[in-house]
Formats: structure tokens, C-alpha cells, sequence
């Protein structure tokens, strides 16, 4: 029996209006069409290369950005189309921490306003119950007390993130969507964030959608991974599942991209290298997107686009042909 | 640590700080100019018992019965001699106020400079050296309010645009260059062929038009910051519009804003003296340095009216220049640390 559903996204549609010639214009189609369920508790990895709609689709998800067609639920409730009004209890259950951490803190404001901002929005409690919270949050992730009348320009990066996270954790949300929160981080600090993010988690109970373009670490915090190709996902499963045994040849390219740690295997290992480039989201290919660099497209590829499909091993395939396993 | 930077910056500019030293001095003497030149003593004993003219009526008839109970004309030689019989009289620098008229000058107004009236007197002969006083602070006062308001609704109205960009932007762009290109002029002096105007209507039209000034660089702050990670990370957490605006971005458009603020402050006195020098501007009488200008192009014979009005107006705005630049470079980041 699955764990119960926290957020769900059905057919999600996000087109932007790029430049104006005349009277046509040009719609930018980032977000076509993802349906994505995320249960209570777990880590959905979200990966796939730059470009592909992997932040857009977590900002339409926590409602920064409008959604062009579609419906996202939170907890059951629809929350597609809430008001900013209707939207701002939600927030509280639903968090975000960004990319960088240079840019995502105010400059202007000490590290005790950052951290106390979303308390005071959302009235948790009196002033010295809003000291008392942040005090007990700086700990928790693992910074001193002193640090809270610093300036984010104090910091290291390693540091200013976990400012956004004692943020993002302020109200005790329930879901955390984590927008590529280490890429920016020195490798040895990637960890260090990551396995704080696996301690809250643990004794928290939260539930993170984490996006990210370093399949390591995906592998190392996600229970499920979705990959997402030129605006869709193009297959969902459990990690191990997906990383050992890809069915899909978008998936299967993408994992063998990761670099091997032991010599040794090397020349076992065969990486897969895609030929061109990744098609402009303005104008996709027809059929499945992938089929211009994939090496099993067929002419019903080209004509026809797969549906993301069950497989009797729980994962989900968007393909015509995948791989056997 | 930053402030302390601009501090240094501003005070290692030798001309900027001699320049606010100068014009915090005229100010203060501006505001103080009821103590400076004045037509009632600062301070007068009469029988024993003190009195300050300067803030209280008091009748002339204390002075002595044949006097009639109308507040006290301290310049006139009997009502002087009754005090002086039995007291003393303190008076201020210059014995007159922007609208007294100086008796005796020794020539025909506008009289020459004199011991008396050290800038001599202006057409209806009044002093020119109390009216410039007067002037100053009016001209400060008008300017200073002008420019605050402008300023407070220019960024109310830049933050707005900029932070909701898209049509709100466009409509709000349009209606700015339209209503920039309206003749403010004409207006002006059909609004004064109506009523005549006072500080508070002509303070509130000119309002009008010059609030424009400070949007255009506040909409542009506002464009770049709305997009930025930490105000993204503000509306997650729920907060609401009008704090991000204010509380977020605000602050860190303040730098843009604050280096233009003497430059606006310049620029609505000019504004106030042109329009006096047209006729347009304070109800007539009132100390005004436009009108000094206007009194000097009429009285050519009388050249001490032109240069005063000259060194004073444009002695005024170059300290408002010097100052802003001073504040501008100190706020460049370029500039040295």
C-alpha cells in the first residue's frame, strides 16, 4: 500500500510569450504537459539537462508562476487557480529552497529577519516565541547562535544555504520543493547539504520534490526519480530501478553520462553520446520529442506521441520501444 | 560598513562638505528669519513689565492713552519715544521685515545701499537684504516640501510599475508620456487668471507634473529586483505584495532615489523663482527671490537688485549642485573604498 498523496499535478501546462513579430508570436511550450504525483514522506528526484522545464515546473507546483492549463492538488485541495489570498495559508504548507544562495537571501536584512520574515508574515506567535523558533532553527541546521546578526554577505555558500533552509523549514511545512539547492555549492559542501537535508527529512517527515542535474545525488537522497525531457517527463520509477535498469533510451543516454569512480570499469562502462542538440522548446519535434537523437526512432516515433505508461515494475515509460529488461 | 564607505567618500569631497556647511548655515538663518529681520523688537520693558513683540500683539494703546488700541507700529518715532521714556527696546539685526516699508531711504525708491539697508531697497522700498531673507526661506521651504512629496508619490507610483511590469507597465508608461507632455505653463497661467495662487495651490499643481521625475528610476529598480531570487523567495514564503515592495526592494532602490533628491530640491526652486519672475507664482508681495529678479529687470538705474538677486539665487542652487554630486559620487560603488 503507497503512502498517501501529497501533491498532485495533472497534465500541467506552462507556455511563455517570447517577443512579439507583428501580430504572430512565439510560445515557448516549457512545461507540456507533466502529470506527476508525489506521496507523503518521500524524495522525488527530478532531473533532466538544463532547459528542460525541471524549475519552471517546480515554480508552477508552489503557484510562483501562473499555470497556463492543467490542475495541480495539495493535499486534495485544487490549488491550480487559488488567489494570492487563498494561496498564502498554503504557503506555509509548501516551501521552496532556490539554486543559489548568493542571490535568494536580501542582502539588506541580518540573518535574524531572513529566518524570522515567514513567522511574522504568517502571525506564529508573539515576538520572543519568534526568537525562541529561530534560535531553536539556526541550530538545526547547524549554525550558531552568534551568526544571527549577520549579514548574508558574511557567509559562505555552504552557510547561506542553510539560512534558506532554517527558512524554508520556519513554518513547518509539509513539502519542500528543493530548485537545484547544492549546483551551486563547492563538492564538498554539496554533501554536507544534502545529508542535512536527509536529517530533517528524518526527523521531520517532510516531503521534498528535489530538482537537480547531478544524477549522484539524486541517487543519494531521492526514493523516486522522474526525468524530464524538453518540457516532459519521460519516465518515473524508484531510484535503484531507474538507475540499473533505464527503459527508457533518453534515461538510459542521461545515466551513463555519470562519471564512474573506479578506473577498473572503465572500459566496461559504454557512454552513450547523444548527437545534436536539444531541440528548441519553441518549436518541438513531432511524435515523441526525443526521437531526432535517439537511436531506436522508428516512423511511429516520429508520428506519434508515447504516453507515459505503467510497467508491471511500477515504473512509468514514455516510449514506443523501450528498453528491454 | 557601506555606510561608513559613502560617509568617508562624501566627507573626502572637500567642495560637497563646504557646500552642505554653507547651505545648512543659509537654511538655519532662513528659518530664523522672524529673529533676523524683523519690523517688532525681539524684546521691549515698558514700565518694568517685559514684553516679546516678536510673538505677541500687543495693542499700542499700552504704550500710552492717546495711542488707539491697534496692535503696536514699533517703528513709528512717537510710539518709540513713549517705550524708550520708560524702558528699552531690543531689536533684531535688521529693523525690518519683508514687508515693512523703510520711511526716510535719503533717496527715491529703490535707494542705493545704505548703512541702514546694507542691499538697499527694492521698488516700493522695502528692504532688499530682509526680503532675500525671507525669500530664501520660502524658496527652501517650498522646495523642500515640493521635493519630499514629488519624491514620495514618484516612488509609490515607479514601485508599482515596475513590480507588476506587463500591461500595468505599458498603460502606466503611456499615460506618464502623455501627461509629461502636457504645456504645464499654460496651465499654470490660466489657473492663476482663475484664482490667484497661494503656496498650497501652487504647490499642489506643480505636484502634479513633477512627480515624474524620480518613477522612471525607481521603475527600472523595481523591473530588475522583481525578478530576483531573494523577492521569488519572499513570495514563497507568503509575504504580500506590498511588503516585498517596500520592505524588500525598496531599500535597495533608496541609493538611486537619495542621489537625486538634491538635484530635484534644485530644480523645484528654480521652478518657484521662474514662475515668480513670470507673475505666475506667490500672490504678489509675498518675499520671493523671482519676483527680486523681476524688480531688478525693471530697475536697470538700480544694479544692486540684479546682483543681489544673481549672487543669492544662483549662489543657492550651486551649493544644491555641489551637494548632489557630492551624495551622488559617494554612493558610486566604482568610486575608491
Amino acid at each position: 500500500m503507497s503512502p498517501p498523496v501529497l501533491l498532485q499535478a495533472h497534465d500541467l501546462h506552462k507556455h511563455f510569450t517570447i517577443g512579439r513579430r507583428g501580430l504572430s508570436r512565439q510560445i515557448l511550450r516549457a512545461v507540456n504537459g507533466v502529470s506527476l504525483t508525489l506521496y507523503q514522506g518521500e524524495t522525488l528526484g527530478l532531473v533532466g539537462e538544463s532547459g528542460c522545464g525541471k524549475s519552471t515546473l517546480g515554480r508552477c507546483l508552489t503557484r510562483l508562476y501562473d499555470i497556463t492549463s492543467g490542475s495541480v492538488h495539495l493535499d486534495g485541495q485544487n490549488i491550480t487557480h487559488a488567489s494570492d489570498a487563498a494561496m498564502r495559508p498554503l504557503r506555509a504548507r509548501m516551501q521552496m529552497v532556490f539554486q543559489d544562495p548568493y542571490a535568494s537571501l536580501n542582502p539588506r536584512r541580518r540573518v535574524r529577519e531572513l529566518v524570522a520574515e515567514p513567522l511574522i508574515v504568517h502571525k506564529r506567535g508573539s515576538r520572543s516565541e519568534i526568537r525562541e523558533r529561530v534560535a531553536r532553527l539556526i541550530d538545526q541546521v547547524g549554525l550558531l547562535p552568534d551568526h544571527l546578526e549577520r549579514f548574508p554577505h558574511e557567509f559562505s555558500g555552504g552557510q547561506r544555504q542553510r539560512i534558506g533552509i532554517a527558512r524554508a523549514l520556519a513554518l513547518n511545512p509539509q513539502l519542500i520543493v528543493a530548485d537545484e539547492p547544492v549546483s551551486a555549492l563547492d563538492v564538498s559542501v554539496q554533501a554536507q547539504i544534502v545529508n542535512l537535508l536527509m536529517d530533517l527529512q528524518d526527523q521531520l517527515g517532510l516531503t521534498y520534490l528535489f530538482i537537480a542535474h547531478d544524477l549522484g545525488i539524486v541517487r543519494q537522497i531521492a526514493t523516486r526519480v522522474a526525468v524530464m525531457y524538453l518540457g516532459g517527463i519521460v519516465e518515473t520509477g524508484p531510484t535503484d530501478l531507474i538507475f540499473t535498469r533505464p527503459a527508457h533510451h533518453y534515461t538510459k543516454a542521461l545515466i551513463s553520462a555519470v562519471p564512474v569512480p573506479d578506473p577498473r570499469q572503465i572500459d566496461t562502462h559504454q557512454r552513450i553520446i547523444l548527437s545534436g542538440d536539444l531541440p528548441s522548446p519553441m518549436n518541438p519535434p513531432s511524435g515523441c520529442r526525443f526521437h531526432p537523437r535517439c537511436a531506436a526512432a522508428s516512423d511511429l516515433c516520429r508520428q506519434v506521441e508515447p504516453k507515459l505508461t505503467r510497467q508491471t515494475d511500477g515504473r512509468e515509460t514514455a516510449c514506443h520501444h523501450p528498453i528491454d529488461q | 560598513m557601506l555606510w561608513r564607505r559613502r560617509l568617508g567618500n562624501f566627507t573626502a569631497n572637500r567642495r560637497g562638505i563646504v557646500a552642505l556647511v554653507l547651505f545648512v548655515l543659509v537654511a538655519l538663518i532662513s528659518l530664523a528669519a522672524p529673529l533676523i529681520a524683523n519690523d517688532r523688537p525681539l524684546l521691549l520693558a515698558y514700565r518694568g513689565q517685559i514684553y516679546a513683540p516678536v510673538i505677541e500683539d500687543i495693542p499700542e494703546s499700552r504704550f500710552g492713552a492717546d495711542f488707539l488700541p491697534t496692535e503696536a507700529d514699533y517703528a513709528n518715532p512717537q510710539v518709540r519715544g513713549a517705550i524708550l521714556a520708560h524702558g528699552w527696546m531690543i531689536w533684531p539685526p535688521i529693523p525690518y521685515s519683508y514687508d515693512s516699508i523703510v520711511w526716510n531711504a535719503g533717496a527715491s525708491a529703490p535707494a542705493p545701499p545704505s548703512g541702514r539697508d546694507w542691499l538697499g531697497t527694492d521698488e516700493v522700498s522695502r528692504d532688499v537684504l530682509a526680503r532675500v531673507i525671507y525669500g530664501l526661506r520660502l524658496a527652501l521651504l517650498f522646495g523642500f516640501t515640493l521635493s519630499i512629496a514629488a519624491s514620495v508619490i514618484g516612488i509609490l507610483a515607479g514601485a508599482v510599475q515596475g513590480f507588476y511590469g506587463g500591461l500595468v507597465d505599458l498603460l502606466f508608461q503611456r499615460f506618464i508620456e502623455i501627461w509629461s507632455g502636457m504645456p504645464q505653463l499654460f496651465l499654470l497661467i490660466i489657473l492663476a487668471s482663475i484664482i490667484a495662487p497661494n503656496f498650497w495651490i501652487l504647490l499642489i499643481f506643480l505636484l502634479l507634473f513633477s512627480w515624474m521625475s524620480l518613477t522612471g528610476v525607481v521603475r527600472a529598480e523595481f523591473l530588475r529586483a522583481r525578478k530576483l531570487d531573494y523577492v521569488r523567495a519572499a513570495q514563497a514564503l507568503g509575504v504580500r505584495d506590498s511588503r516585498i515592495m517596500f520592505r524588500h526592494i525598496l531599500p535597495n532602490a533608496m541609493i538611486a532615489t537619495l542621489t537625486f533628491l538634491p538635484f530635484i530640491l534644485s530644480g523645484s526652486v528654480t521652478l518657484l523663482a521662474s514662475l515668480d519672475f513670470l507673475g505666475f507664482g506667490m500672490p504678489p508681495g509675498a518675499p520671493s527671490l523671482g519676483e527680486l529678479v523681476g524688480e531688478a529687470r525693471n530697475n536697470l538705474q538700480a544694479p544692486w537688485l540684479g546682483a543681489t538677486a544673481f549672487i543669492v539665487l544662483g549662489g543657492l542652487l550651486l551649493l544644491l549642485v555641489f551637494i548632489g554630486e557630492a551624495v551622488r559620487d559617494a554612493f558610486d560603488p566604482r568610486r575608491g573604498r
